[in-house]
């Protein structure tokens, strides 16, 4: 037996017959023994009757006929074969995906036309400088400290360096064409002076030359320099003209491609003149040098030697009075002993004497292909637009990654508030719109 | 006529031949396009655009129709869904009781004296419904279709037409009685 609520929500369907068998059945029962089913019954069907009764509207005179020449004005009187109707729905859609695109496409435009224009606006105040440069400079850099810094920083700097006297190394690498420094430095200093020359991100260190000035130290130099020039054989010819002692030279390459290797020692005196010479040979592409100090061990060695030699005039004097003819062999013997030493320890002196007083130039000599110079100087617009345009896709990356780091930090509760308000909004717009639906019937 | 075509070959011929077999398939539904439209828009202008909307949508996309024998409720749907579409446009909701006096419908003279004589109540109780229970009213009352009929042409689950022509007759069995 089914409940009366049951029978209600079905009883429209009952009177269409659109319910089961087993179903009917079980309402028919139900309408036997309830008078006031029986009654909801007749009254929906008096409604529905009421409705049925409602005529159908003729068609108003000629409307067949506007609608058959719409249709002939519209389809082109063919059935679009090849064009499903989907397109029609979806072309707004591709319209909002075109002009989303559209706009990502003017903004990377603008911004490599910006970079065009920077470029443009650099290269008349550095001309230097070829937009070529930045991305050649990277493999320059191989240090793990290093800094932008004008070469007259490193003047400024040089002040500094007085008393130094410990072990110290280092090396300057210059890229591109001179204006990106890049210092290497293993501090081994106990001087206070140290502290203070930590400037920025760089540690500087003194400038061999004046070290020695200063405090006679001994510092061996070797200056390092690649070169690449148009005119190889002047080149070559210069450096062979050069004075000093070639220590090793090879050469190789193809008729387009040439290179050469040399490695000289130049007298101390003349070191700054052969760096300036070997720099106005061609364009630098990388350059540094390499210096050590040996003041300690020369006077490792010297203060040996001094010992060495207190022995033999020792000995010398042992000599004189030995009165055995055993211990004058065994003072001979070590006598010959210490002046060979003697000897070895006047040679070491020599070379360290020698490396102080011969710096060592080190130069790779590259012949300069003509095309690749040209682009390197004036690259053309294509290449111009090129790397601005990547720079303006680095800017952006660079600049999403700031805009997420931020968000993340300061702007995760402004997020939350935005989904709320987002999902406030949706409700209450739900909301309305079942309001007015509910108005719309009339309850 | 016994040798009727039925929906499906028509159909057929109106994707072969274009526009003109076409025609003979629009002839035999326009009239019922045209009073769903009319009592889903509540006013003639814009039914006659709804439905001459509509037709160019059903005629562009006859190949589409997936099952010639429910080219009926299939059509019935492009017409229903093209004025929802149009109420959807004009924002102006039908609550609004100018919109809902059949004087004010642009019928012509005779087509009101028709309804009038024929239970304006009713008719009027009818027009005040929702949208979405007016479709099935319009369906089912009017058009004499079947639940599952109903249920194709308005996309709605078989549960939905049930409890939606039930809802839809006490609101217009109100409606009268209210009036």
């Amino acid at each position: 037996m089914k409940r009366c609520g049951q029978v209600s929500n079905n009883i429209s369907a009952y009177i269409d017959g659109e319910l089961s068998e087993k179903e009917r059945e079980k309402i028919s029962v139900h309408l036997e023994s309830c008078p006031e089913c029986r009654a909801q019954l007749e009254s929906t069907r008096k409604t529905i009757d009421k409705i049925n009764k409602l005529p159908l509207v003729g068609l108003p005179d000629g409307l067949h006929n506007r609608i058959m020449e719409r249709l002939e004005n519209s389809a082109h009187t063919k059935l679009p074969d090849a064009r499903p109707p989907a397109f029609g729905s979806s072309f707004k859609n591709v319209r909002r995906y075109a002009t989303v695109a559209a706009a990502i496409f003017i903004v990377f435009v603008s911004l490599s036309a910006a970079g065009v224009f920077l470029d443009s606006v650099l290269s008349k105040n550095n001309s230097v400088q070829s937009p070529m440069a930045v991305y050649d400079s990277g493999a320059g850099m191989s240090a793990g400290i290093h800094s932008e810094l004008a070469p007259e920083a490193m003047d400024m700097a040089a002040p500094l360096e007085e008393g130094i006297s410990t072990q110290e190394s280092y090396s300057e690498t210059l890229t591109g064409n001179s204006d990106k420094v890049a210092f290497f430095a293993e501090p081994v200093i106990e001087s206070m002076e140290s502290e203070e020359m930590i400037l920025g991100d760089a540690i500087l260190f003194a400038e061999p030359r004046a070290a020695i000035a200063e405090g006679g130290n001994k510092i061996s130099r070797t200056y390092y320099i690649t070169i690449e020039t148009e005119d190889f054989d002047q080149a070559v010819k210069l450096l062979e003209e050069m004075p000093g002692n070639n220590i090793s030279s090879e050469a190789g390459g193809s008729d387009y491609n040439r290179w050469t290797n040399v490695r000289k020692r130049v007298d101390a005196e003349y070191y700054e003149n052969a760096k300036e010479l070997l720099q106005a040979l061609g364009t630098t592409k990388d350059a540094g040098e390499y210096s050590e100090d040996l003041t300690n061990d020369l006077q490792d060695i010297e203060a040996k030697l001094l010992a060495k030699e207190t022995e033999k005039d020792r000995l010398n004097g042992l000599l004189g009075s030995s009165k055995t003819l055993m211990v004058l062999t065994q003072v001979e013997s070590r006598l010959s002993q210490v002046e060979t030493e003697i000897e070895d320890l006047k040679g070491q002196i020599r070379y360290y004497n020698n490396q102080v007083s011969l710096p060592m130039l080190e130069i790779n000599l590259r012949s300069f292909v003509k095309e690749s110079a040209v682009d390197r100087v004036q690259p053309n617009f294509g290449t111009q637009v090129r790397y601005a345009f990547y720079r303006s896709v680095n800017f952006t990356l660079d600049f999403m990654q700031g805009l997420l780091l931020v968000l993340s930090y300061v702007g995760f509760p402004v997020v939350v508030l935005l989904v709320i308000c987002i999902l406030i909004f949706f409700i209450w717009r739900k909301a309305r719109s079942k309001r007015r639906t509910r108005k719309g019937g009339g309850e | 006529m016994n040798t009727e075509k039925t929906d499906a070959v028509l159909l057929a011929e109106a994707i072969q031949g274009g526009i003109n077999s076409f025609e003979e398939l629009l002839l035999r539904y326009e009239r019922l396009y045209y009073n769903l439209a009319l009592r889903m828009l509540l006013n003639k202008h814009e039914a006659e655009d709804a439905i001459q909307e509509a037709c160019l949508k059903i005629y562009k996309s006859l190949r589409f129709c997936k099952n010639p024998e429910k080219y009926k409720s299939w059509s019935c749907s492009i017409v229903h869904n093209t004025c929802i579409d149009a109420m959807r446009k004009r924002k102006i909701q039908t609550e609004s009781l100018d919109d809902v006096m059949l004087l004010d419908s642009g019928l012509t003279p005779e087509d009101e004296v028709i309804l009038k004589e024929s239970r304006a109540e009713v008719q009027r109780a009818v027009d005040l419904l929702p949208a979405k229970y007016k479709s099935v009213i319009i369906l089912r009352d009017l058009q004499g279709y079947s639940y599952q009929e109903i249920s194709e042409t308005l996309g709605i689950k078989l549960g939905a037409v049930k409890s939606r022509i039930l809802r839809a007759r006490m609101m217009v069995k109100n409606n009268i009685e209210l009036s």
